[in-house]
């Protein structure tokens, strides 16, 4: 997949969440979003991505990314 | 003329006041008072003969054959037009009254072909059938006095006729065109005797400001105003029920058939969504459904580089199932998906997404509502609980303010569009926000009280600005928000809202609205009592689409303007089954319903009616589909009624995507553009060739009838179960009403849906169940569908498409009238006779700045790429913003448009392209149909 | 000292200056200064003795002598015989006393009082003889009560239909819409009729004050008075006499210092015969074509713009000044059976003395024609007159001894109408003359209804075949059969009243339409 795409996503969906008055609830929000609509492909590339230091996504979606629990890629 | 089996009554209904009670010919009758006699004695089972009434229109009282008598009252009364009384003694059959009617139908004869073979109407004709009624046996004028009889028809339009020869001046198709379509196209010229019809001024029809409705040609009692295909084709002597395949008004029609040749589509009086009305696209472009370029047989090739192959179906199946089971088996369970179709039934979509789950063991199913109204879905889903139009059509004749957000009605849901005018003619306020000068801002009779025209890709920040209003100026309705709302999730939205940067003044900045106009439009639309919002795709195509859904859900219940007739918040589908194909689990997350495909408890319910297991994860959406497919890890595909090469933005990006994939399989009527990357094309049917049902953007269900047999033998439907079959997952049902009663047993709200009951009811509106038998009108009245509604902060932010020194215009888009999305199937009827070309439409300053002269040839380019057409120069559209249709190929509009898209819901942003328009002697080459990658939406 | 110039008028009227009062005004003005002397021109409106017209008076103190009628070259001759001293003369033009002209003296002018003796775009003028009291006295009165003097008058409609004014007043009086409107219908199409224009020409305040009366009365601030086209000289006195109102604070937001609201506006026709009809009127007022509408609704609960309206005649309005002030008790005394008041009729056709004859209902046609008409000007005998326009009634010299009133000329076959009355003399062809009547249904007709529409048409063409003919039984019994057709079908007056000249013709003058003459009556 397209990571420069699936960041320049998911900074999108970290910039609708982030004005939740509660961080923690934004951080929440961003990672259910993603938990609900994104494709496990797509999760697993951009867990991997902000694992790997994610230096372009916003802080706060990096912090949502971290929090997702991607199962193993099934066959 | 009348549709077969429609009964007239002669006059509207009233509503209800009291009843009164009368006798008619000795036969008593109870009816509203006010309603006209010839209705009440219509009820009574009274034909009273009559011309120039009808019960679509207001009475006239001009024809003179309805004429009666009343105990106690000198002179003989018209029917139509004199309020029945409690107590009246009515008798409508005397000596006097035969003498009279026969008299004054020998005054119409006296103008008129004597002989009914003449007429080309037969004995559809109400003339000649009034004629025998009132028992003329005679004309006793010499037939050399003066007359109409040598008068030349106008055949200009390309759909029917107009003969004045056979004119009887009832003003019936004038009055249709006012009252019903709104048009006022119109008129009877000349005084007396020498009365004429005539479009516009004496002008030809086709000329003329008729939008070809067919409003008059249905009103005609005669053979003035025909139909040619009726012409050609001869009367029919059948007629089958069905609902129109365009837009999501989703009109009911009687297709009327010779045999089994369709001679036309008449508008179904019955029908709800439309009453009897219609537009040039469901009554007369349906011609395409037996265009020769449709294909008949099923076709495969191993290359995309090879000629196609003519197959049997069996061939066909076997060679589609075993190359996606060869994927799957190379690339893995996630490696083939399929996309259904909103042009398709319920019951097909429905069909599709099983497939994909059920035989293809994953969730890559996607639908064309993606790139229209996927943030409808997510935006009114999180505010409200579902995601759908909260009210009825018919909800609007109860609306005091309507507001019209980036849709254009009277061009693309004409139908609902004559509703709406209908009733601001009756004084409903209009607030109209689009970037251009919609009809609506100012047509006969109808003008916008506020038009807010704004820059294109700032509606977050006029809601926003809007919703500031009415919460700062204490225009909220408190007692709504208490009563009906999620209360911390309010607080925390009006802190947001009151905000200084969602004020008037900033939006100012940010949409070109001046401030003093965001205020007004606000104070209106919350004092109401009733406004309405109706949006289409200009909210949705949009980096901030489901923002925007979700801005005007706060702003409806910041002001209490939902769950009741008159309010509400609905969106304008494009397509015939936008909202039925999301209905039944088109979505990659959700399965029929909307429910998420993580919730186990579901799952085990469509497992054990599947026997199958399904995978909890959510699948690809169409955009990741082409991601995933470049990326090598996606390479199958199976597509049902839907051209996304053509249809969906960064043409090349899709290009490329398909021509990774190693089994791509076409379902379709019309050898499309996608159908160039495919291994396999599965001929499909019209909406004319199977059964099955469609829901409108009112979440109306209506039944489509099988008019005519598929050309190529198989319902679309039985296409994929034969599908599923090859792949070893059998799919078996005797009738879609199967697969209805199927969907009804998954999904509550559709629990009360059947075949038997649409067949008894017309239609109904989902949710339709045990607690709502007979469906749904109005949604969320007393408690959210969610329970408490949810107010959401809806931050503002920029799209990231932005103007510049290199591409300092917005490009926008819209539609017209005659023709249909990308133009396959409006461009193979007669409706070619309009919109003969896409003209972009610039504003006088802009084009004098480039030395662009109306017509001059124009190149338009943006970042990603570059197309010509001709300017239009027009101060509809503002300064800054320029506006084409995207109906023809040549104009290529999505060469032009980006891949940014909406955050939620990957909806791509159709709706703002920076770019820069310059003269340039190029004109493009006459390409082929269907030969260039288009701009689409729904 | 000098002395006051001596007042003449010279009349405004159009029919005054048809037959020359322009020149006759300029060319008393030019004698006047070549002969140093010091006059007053005053343009007034008409009296309405046609057969005297230019009429020129001469007024020194309340005393007005008059002489016509007076062409130019007449004037120095008057200079000669010093008219301008005010004492009478023995020039041959000489009429004497205005008031004592038997022709003037017989009438009972309450409507037309004015007319004739005040210039009529002089407000001050107006308020000096009388002018504004009824609206002064309405201004004390409640709509109801005002509503109850018109009631109480029995003050019946002089449009044509004779509906009592007090019960349209009152349906829109309990209308409970806040927006109403008052419309005069000042499209007088009536062949020979004149009456509404000489009032507009003579006496415009007088209508301004009705209208605002009824304003006043049923609680609309705004009225229309829709003029046909033809009256060019009407619209400019109108305009004058609104704007003199207007400035004077008798129209505007606030009448006479009431509070309360009334104004007017002036809409010119396009010629169309049918916008005399009501409904067909408040359609072209919305601007839209000349189409008559069907009734229920009455304008009175639903007309102009859908609003309720009062839509009444020039004449109509135009009593109602007096009636408030002297209240309605007082109209109601004079008349006739149930037509109450005084009724302008207007004499035309082959006449010695045609005009404006203002009288109270009652009096006779052979009183009309003959004492008042000097019976025809051509000197041949009498043989029809036809009443009530061009959709009235002919009656033969026979029937003179009927009464002008709307019961007795209804119940002889015709309508009184708007009070035409056309004479014609033995060398009249009826059948011709019942011709027309369809010819001008068919070029007037709003082409709506089929009887009409058709019907009128088709009757020419009949008739065209009846005289060719010269009869046919056939003809005339298919001739019977359309006229009942279009007077039970027709949706309005227009195609329903076309027959009654067509059928009266034939019924009184069979021997025009090639039957054996009718029998006297007893």
């Amino acid at each position: 997949m397209d990571t420069h795409h699936l960041v320049t996503m998911a900074n999108e969906i970290g910039g609708f969440f982030a004005s939740a008055a509660d961080h923690d609830e934004a951080v929440a929000a961003i990672a259910q979003h993603l938990k609900s609509f994104w494709e496990p492909r797509m999760r697993r590339e951009i867990v991997a991505y902000a694992t790997a230091g994610g230096a372009d996504l916003t802080p706060i979606v990096r912090e949502a990314v971290l929090r997702l629990q991607v199962s193993p890629e099934p066959r | 003329m009348l549709a077969i089996d429609d009964q007239d009554l002669g006059a509207p209904p009233r509503d209800s006041r009291p009843s009164v009670t009368l006798t008619i010919d000795g036969r008593e009758i109870t009816v509203p008072a006010g309603t006209a006699l010839i209705r009440a004695a219509a009820l009574a089972g009274v034909a009273i003969p009559k011309l120039c009434a009808t019960d679509s229109l207001e009475p006239f009282g001009s024809c003179r054959l309805c004429l009666i008598e009343i105990e106690g009252r000198k002179g003989f009364p018209a029917s139509c037009t004199t309020p029945a009384e409690s107590g009246m003694r009515v008798r409508t059959q005397s000596e006097p009254l035969g003498k009279l009617r026969r008299n004054v139908m020998e005054l119409y004869m006296s103008d008129h072909p004597l002989d009914p073979f003449e007429c080309k109407a037969g004995g559809a004709c109400e003339l000649h059938r009034m004629a025998d009624a009132v028992g003329l046996v005679q004309v006793r004028y010499p037939r050399d006095g003066e007359n109409h009889l040598a008068l030349a028809p106008d055949d200009s339009n390309p759909y029917f006729t107009f003969d004045p020869a056979r004119c009887i001046l009832c003003s019936r198709c004038v009055r249709a065109c006012d009252d019903i379509q709104g048009t006022f196209a119109l008129t009877i010229e000349g005084r007396g005797f020498a009365s004429q019809m005539t479009p516009g001024a004496h002008e030809h029809y086709l000329d003329s400001e008729c939008v070809s409705c067919g409003a008059c040609v249905q009103a005609c009692p005669t053979d003035a105003l025909m139909e040619k295909t009726l012409l050609e084709r001869g009367r029919a002597d059948r007629a089958v029920v069905t609902t129109c395949g365009y837009c999501g008004v989703g009109c009911s029609f009687k297709a009327e058939l010779r045999g089994d040749t369709i001679v036309r589509m008449v508008p179904n009086k019955n029908g709800l969504p439309n009453h009897g009305h219609s537009c040039v696209k469901g009554r007369f472009a349906w011609g395409y459904a037996t265009h020769p370029d449709r294909v008949r047989r099923p076709m495969v090739r191993k290359r995309i580089s090879d000629p196609w192959r003519e197959v049997s179906w069996d061939e066909a199946f076997a060679w589609a199932a075993a190359e996606l089971k060869r994927v799957e088996k190379r690339y893995g369970r996630g490696a083939v998906g399929g996309i259904a179709s909103s042009r398709c039934t319920n019951e097909e979509a429905y069909l599709v997404q099983k497939l994909v789950r059920a035989a293809f063991g994953n969730n890559n199913v996607d639908t064309c509502a993606r790139v229209c109204h996927s943030p409808t879905g997510y935006g009114l889903k999180t505010a409200f609980g579902t995601p759908a139009g909260t009210q009825d059509f018919d909800s609007i004749n109860q609306a005091d303010v309507i507001v019209v957000i980036g849709a254009n009605p009277t061009e693309g849901h004409p139908v609902f569009a004559s509703l709406m005018k209908r009733r601001l003619r009756q004084g409903a306020r209009l607030i109209v926000a689009d970037p251009r000068a919609i009809e609506l801002v100012r047509t006969p009779h109808v003008a916008a009280d506020c038009f807010l025209q704004l820059t294109p890709g700032t509606n977050v920040a006029l809601f926003n600005a809007m919703a500031h209003v009415v919460v700062t100026e204490g225009l909220a309705d408190e007692a709504f928000i208490a009563a009906r709302c999620e209360p911390r999730e309010y607080a925390r939205w009006r802190e947001f809202i009151v905000a200084e940067r969602n004020s008037p003044a900033a939006a100012e900045r940010v949409t070109g609205v001046p401030a003093d106009q965001i205020r007004a439009a606000a104070r209106l639309y919350a004092r109401g009592p009733n406004s309405a919002i109706y949006y289409g795709l200009g909210v949705t195509e949009h980096s901030q689409g489901s923002t925007a859904v979700l801005a005007m859900a706060n702003l409806a219940m910041a002001a209490g303007m939902l769950g009741r007739p008159g309010v509400g918040v609905n969106p304008l589908r494009g397509q015939n089954n936008v909202q039925g194909s999301n209905d039944v689990g088109t979505f990659p997350h959700e399965l029929t319903g909307y429910r998420h495909v993580s919730d186990p408890t579901l799952r085990a319910q469509f497992e054990k009616e599947w026997g199958v297991t399904l995978d909890p994860e959510p699948g690809l959406r169409i955009p990741n589909m082409f991601d995933a497919a470049l990326d090598g890890s996606f390479k199958g595909l199976y597509v049902e009624g839907e051209d996304i090469a053509q249809s969906d933005p960064n043409s090349q990006h899709v290009a490329a995507a398909l021509a990774a994939m190693e089994i791509v399989i076409v379902q379709d009527i019309f050898l499309n553009e996608t159908a160039k990357f495919a291994h396999v094309f599965l001929p499909g049917s019209s909406f004319l060739e199977k059964n099955g049902t469609f829901t409108n953007a009112e979440r109306r269900i209506s039944r489509v009838r099988k008019v005519m047999a598929p050309l190529a033998g198989k319902e679309d439907w039985e296409v994929t179960c034969a599908l599923a079959e090859a792949l070893g997952y059998p799919m078996r049902y005797g009738h879609p009403a199967e697969i209805m009663d199927e969907i009804a047993r998954l999904t509550p709200t559709f629990a009360g849906v059947s075949y038997a009951k649409l067949d008894r009811l017309g239609s109904v509106q989902w949710p339709c169940n045990e607690a709502a038998p007979a469906g749904t009108t109005v949604m969320h009245v007393g408690e959210f569908v969610r329970g408490r509604g949810r107010l959401i902060p809806t931050e503002y932010v920029p799209t990231p498409e932005r103007t510049g020194p290199r591409y300092p215009l917005i490009l926008t888009t819209g539609r017209i009238l005659s023709q249909y999305n990308v133009g396959t199937q409006t461009r193979r009827t007669g409706n070619v006779a309009w919109h003969p070309e896409d003209r972009l439409e610039i504003h006088p300053h802009d084009a004098e700045q480039r030395g662009v002269r109306d017509g001059d040839w124009v190149e338009v380019t943006s970042r990603a790429g570059a197309i010509a057409l001709r300017a239009t120069i027009t101060e509809r559209v503002a300064p800054g913003v320029v506006y084409t249709t995207f109906h023809h190929p040549e104009t290529g509009a999505n060469v032009v448009t980006t891949e940014n898209s909406d955050w939620a819901t990957n909806c791509p942003e159709y709706k703002v392209t920076a770019v820069q328009v310059m003269p340039t002697a190029r004109r493009p080459e006459r390409l082929p149909a269907d030969h260039v990658v288009h701009a689409a939406s729904s | 000292m000098t002395p006051i110039p001596v007042k003449i008028f010279v009349p405004r009227d159009s029919g005054a200056l048809s037959l020359g009062a322009d020149g006759v005004a300029a060319a008393i003005a030019a004698e006047a200064a070549r002969r140093g002397v010091a006059i007053k021109l005053v343009r007034n409106g008409s009296r309405g003795l046609y057969w005297l017209e230019p009429m020129v008076e001469v007024a020194t103190g309340d005393a007005r002598l008059a002489y016509g009628p007076v062409a130019s070259a007449d004037v120095p001759s008057l200079f000669d015989a010093v008219f301008l001293s005010g004492a009478p003369t023995s020039h041959p033009l000489a009429l004497g006393p205005v008031a004592e002209i038997p022709a003037l003296a017989r009438q009972h002018r309450i409507v037309f009082a004015r007319t004739g003796a005040t210039d009529p775009l002089a407000l001050d003028d107006f308020v000096a003889h009388g002018g504004f009291r009824g609206l002064a006295r309405a201004l004390e009165l409640s709509g109801a009560a005002l509503v109850e003097e018109v009631t109480r008058a029995n003050l019946r409609g002089r449009g044509g239909a004779a509906f009592p004014a007090g019960v349209k007043w009152k349906t829109t009086l309990e209308q409970s819409d806040p927006v109403k409107f008052v419309v005069c219908n000042a499209d007088e199409g009536d062949s020979g009729t004149f009456a509404d224009r000489m009032l507009m020409e003579g006496d415009p305040l007088l209508l301004v004050e009705g209208m605002t009366i009824a304003g006043l009365a049923v609680g609309a601030t705004r009225g229309f008075i829709y003029l046909r086209s033809e009256y060019p000289h009407a619209l400019r006195t109108l305009m004058a006499a609104l704007a003199a109102a207007r400035a004077r604070g008798y129209l505007g937001a606030d009448v006479c210092g009431s509070g309360r609201a009334f104004d007017l506006e002036i809409v010119v026709g396009a010629g169309a015969y049918i916008c005399g009809e009501e409904t067909a009127m408040l359609e072209s007022l919305e601007g839209k074509r000349g189409m008559v509408r069907y009734k229920p609704p009455v304008p009175a609960v639903a007309g102009l713009f859908g609003r309720p309206t009062i839509v009444n005649n020039v004449i109509t309005l135009a009593s109602v000044p007096a009636i408030v002030e002297h209240g309605g008790a007082a109209w109601n005394q004079i008349g006739y059976g149930r037509s109450r008041g005084t009724i302008p009729l207007q004499l035309a056709g082959n006449l010695a003395r045609p005009g404006l004859v203002e009288v109270p209902f009652g009096l006779t046609l052979r009183e009309l024609i003959h004492d008042f008409g000097g019976g025809t000007r051509s000197g041949r005998p009498l043989r029809a007159v036809q009443i009530g326009g061009p959709l009235g009634a002919y009656f033969p010299a026979a029937m003179l001894d009927l009464r002008v009133d709307y019961e007795t000329i209804a119940e002889a076959g015709g309508l009184l109408g708007h009070g035409g009355v056309v004479v014609f003399d033995d060398t009249v062809d009826l059948a011709r003359m019942a011709r027309y009547a369809m010819e001008f249904c068919a070029l007037e007709s709003c082409g709506k209804c089929t009887p009409c529409r058709i019907g009128s048409t088709r009757g020419a063409e009949l008739l065209d075949r009846v005289i060719r003919e010269r009869g046919g039984a056939a003809n005339l019994e298919l001739l019977r059969e359309l006229c009942d057709t279009m007077t039970a079908g027709s949706l309005c007056a227009l195609g329903g009243l076309t027959p009654m000249p067509v059928m009266s013709a034939l019924k009184h003058f069979p021997e025009d339409f090639g039957l054996a003459a009718a029998a006297p009556p007893p």
